[in-house]
């Protein structure tokens, strides 16, 4: 369950984003500042002036983070020093109302999202240049929201076109997914608002309120889900980056929601599982415009689009531990006789909310199998027309 | 687990639309109009043309069948009932016995009748309050709900649940009453878990949830509530099983839900404040205990979603929209699925269990059902599919669990 950890409110400004590591968050606001905090909500800088209206800031390097917003420049943190780098001859993300407008490979590559057809805009950090980038998939189209693919150490691109695209950092194209927009009366016009992916599991959010859950090597939809979508335009629920199969899932901007929200986050490990998510209504916070997931700390991050004194603008909760871990299993039939089994650990930490994490067939004797920390677990054993069952919590 | 778009209706312009509902005998659709006002009927089976219409009461906001001939309509400006033969659109006017209009706001679920026993249930704009028709005597009445003390219960939406129960939603509430008026069961419905108090940001109001809509599959109901929320009980143990947020709503604007066929249904948008079309979406709430979406139509416009029905007999959908009347029609095509009671006893008496279900086909299990369920209870199964199932009574070391592997044809038993 979410529970909150940490409440951050600013005297002024509204708060776009984050990026975090398991000692700071640094913070960027509307009102054009930059502010690094430690996890127990102290302010550790002076606060930082920074581009106009920022959306995302990225962690370019270790040293480095990297802002980019509706300014044509981008700047560059020094975060040890407070020192602020501002870069000019860039372009403005495609938009400030959603987050995941740029992403890193944390080794100073950054791709930016921005507002012209088949073009993207890549920042190196390290020698603080620019270049553009047009990947022949993006032709015609403009992408809207960007993610890092750590296994394949490319980048994702969804776009204004419903598509989601793979390109790498030279802007080769690689693969191409199209969600769907049929059946119609009036063909959509679907823009990516939010990406995530971990071990083959695509996941994206649309303009149009849908969630979609892909196996990314064959393009099957697996799962579509609605999502928290908070917008007086259109839906721009964006998502964060996977922590080992967990993803936050912020609802979008929208000026004109004055009801209270649900948060949420989800988990789901492969492509041969199923989503379960954990949720909490929120008591006046009404949307939020990005999130993250902070792995060394458990906690979920959500920045909430509301001015200062008038509801949260910050706020971290606690989750379950994200950290895969082992717990060892042992067959014996008969008892003394360590024989193999399939092993199936059904996560389940409420009725309704129980998901096939792991089906792994072991050999005979003590094996570690893998789960994840803090969860209560099912565990079946099969074998040769037998069973037996055991729960835990690990 | 698709949908195919049949085609639209467009009626007169001035027609404000309240309710539709489909004649599960033959196809037909009707829609009623309050400006008219009127009721009008268009064939089914894909025809799409124009078949009657008939004058009907003023106010008249929702329309359900009561047995296989006739429908009755009730009102938003009059306690009185229309009752219409459908065969030939003949109209009678009921003055009901103490009963009550319904809200002026247009929507959908306001009526709900049992055509077998020929009762139907409507709410009202009055707390505690339910119109009552009777098909044998044609009589209607205002019923009030017995129990609830002082507290001011106004009923939004209402459903048949199965054979001689309605579940009727409100405030914070889900009362299950017979054909006689007699409450039976109940579900409490709050925004939890939370993080404090669930207000509104501009007024301070604290926010209650309530009952917009709902859609029921045999054990699993889904209830759309006010604010942009679904959520997915298991109604034998009152369990609530997944939960979501599903659109941008205003305060006290919610989803639309049709009836369920086949444990799909559609979801509809009655308040769109998007400045882009909202798609109408068939919601597979049954054959894996999740809400999710099978499949969407996208709209040519963001006019709000009155009213959505499904035919419990043909793949015939349909939804009709306000501010520029439409009316859609749609084919739903469900998953193919077959009912399976599950039963768990304890020396003879049924108890209550974990129920969990995987989909074993390809020697990778996956999530097929996961509830706490009252047995005997009855779910929705895929075909063809080769099932674990795994059952669970008590807790912890008093705990007594069954496993058992199948494929499920849809007849047989497993050992």
């Amino acid at each position: 369950m979410l529970e909150i950890a940490l409440d951050l409110n600013q005297t002024t400004g509204q708060c776009r984003s984050a990026v975090t590591d398991s000692q700071f968050i640094h913070m960027i606001t509307d009102g054009s500042s930059y502010r690094k905090y430690n996890w127990n909500g102290q302010q550790l800088n002076s606060t930082l002036t920074i581009t106009n209206t920022p959306i995302t800031i990225v962690m370019a390097t270790t040293a480095s983070a990297v802002v980019v917003g509706s300014a044509t420049t981008v700047d560059v943190i020094n975060v040890s020093t407070n020192v602020k780098s501002t870069i000019a001859g860039g372009a403005a993300t495609f938009t400030t109302n959603w987050g995941q407008q740029a992403a890193t490979d944390k080794n100073g590559i950054v791709i930016i999202t921005k507002a012209t057809n088949g073009q993207v805009t890549k920042f190196n950090a390290s020698t603080q240049a620019f270049s553009t980038l047009s990947p022949t998939s993006l032709t015609g189209a403009q992408a809207t929201s960007v993610l890092y693919k750590p296994d394949t150490s490319t980048y994702l691109l969804g776009t204004n076109t419903g598509k989601v695209l793979e390109v790498d950092a030279s802007g080769n194209s690689i693969k191409s997914i199209t969600l769907p927009n049929t059946p119609n009366i009036s063909a959509p016009t679907i823009t990516v608002t939010g990406l995530s992916y971990y071990n083959d599991v695509l996941v994206c959010t649309t303009s149009y309120c849908e969630m979609y859950f892909y196996k990314y090597s064959t393009g099957a939809n697996l799962y579509t889900m609605p999502i928290p979508a908070a917008s007086n335009s259109a839906a721009t629920c964006s998502l964060s980056d996977s922590a080992s199969g967990h993803f936050a899932i912020a609802t979008g901007n929208g000026a004109t929601i004055t009801n209270m929200s649900m948060t949420a986050y989800c988990f789901m490990p492969n492509a041969s599982s199923s989503p379960t998510f954990d949720t909490v209504f929120c008591e006046s916070i009404t949307r939020s415009i990005s999130c993250g997931i902070e792995p060394t700390q458990n906690q979920a991050w959500f920045a909430y689009f509301n001015s200062a004194g008038n509801g949260i603008q910050f706020r971290s909760y606690k989750i379950p531990p994200i950290q895969q871990t082992t717990i060892p299993t042992r067959g014996q039939d008969p008892i003394g006789i360590d024989v193999s089994q399939r092993v199936i650990r059904i996560r389940r930490d409420r009725p309704g909310q129980g998901m096939v994490e792991v089906d792994v067939t072991v050999p005979s004797g003590s094996q570690n199998v893998a789960c994840t920390d803090g969860h209560n677990y099912i565990e079946l054993s099969k074998r040769s027309g037998k069973w037996d069952i055991r729960e835990f919590k690990s | 687990m698709s949908i195919t778009y049949t085609g639209t209706i467009t009626p007169n312009a001035s027609f404000i639309m309240r309710d539709c509902m489909i004649n599960t005998n033959n196809d037909d659709i009707y829609f009623l109009e309050s400006n008219t006002p009127s009721l009008q009927r268009y064939n089914g089976n894909g025809l799409l043309s124009f078949s009657a219409s008939t004058t009907v009461l003023a106010g008249g906001g929702a329309i359900c069948m009561i047995n296989n001939a006739s429908a009755v309509i009730t009102s938003s400006s009059s306690t009185n009932v229309d009752w219409i033969e459908l065969s030939g659109l003949y109209r009678s006017n009921l003055t009901s016995t103490g009963g009550a209009a319904l809200s002026s706001t247009a929507k959908g679920q306001q009526l709900a009748g049992d055509t077998s026993l020929g009762v139907a249930y409507g709410v009202t704009a009055t707390a505690n309050t339910l119109m009552r028709m009777v098909a044998s005597t044609q009589t209607a009445a205002g019923v009030t709900l017995p129990g609830l003390g002082s507290s001011q219960f106004i009923p939004t939406a209402v459903i048949l649940r199965t054979t001689g129960k309605w579940l009727v939603g409100g405030q914070q509430k889900i009362y299950e009453i017979d054909q006689f008026g007699n409450v039976t069961d109940q579900l409490s419905i709050n925004f939890s878990p939370n993080t404090g108090v669930p207000v509104n940001i501009n007024s301070s109001a604290e926010m209650n949830p309530t009952v917009s809509s709902m859609s029921m599959d045999n054990n699993l109901l889904l209830v759309a509530l006010n604010g942009g929320f679904l959520v997915l009980y298991d109604w034998s143990t009152k369990t609530r099983l997944w939960d979501s947020e599903y659109v941008a709503q205003a305060t006290s604007k919610a989803g639309v839900l049709s009836n369920s066929s086949s444990g799909v249904c559609l979801v509809g948008d009655n308040n769109s404040i998007f400045s882009i079309n909202q798609p109408t979406y068939e919601c597979d709430f049954s054959t894996n205990s999740m809400i999710q979406y099978q499949s969407r139509i996208f709209n040519d416009n963001t006019n709000p979603i009155v009213s959505a029905v499904m035919s419990t007999t043909t793949n015939t959908a349909v939804y009709i929209q306000g501010t520029t009347p439409k009316v859609r029609v749609l084919s739903v095509v469900p998953i193919d699925t077959v009912l399976r009671t599950f039963t768990v006893q304890v020396n003879g008496v049924h108890v209550k269990a974990d129920l969990i279900l995987l989909d074993d086909t390809t020697g990778t299990a996956k999530r097929l059902l996961d509830t706490y369920f009252q047995s005997p209870g009855t779910y929705r199964l895929p075909t063809g599919k080769t099932i674990i199932e795994l059952v669970k009574n008590g807790e912890g070391a008093n705990a007594v669990w069954d496993e058992s592997t199948y494929t499920w044809t849809g007849s047989n038993y497993p050992p």
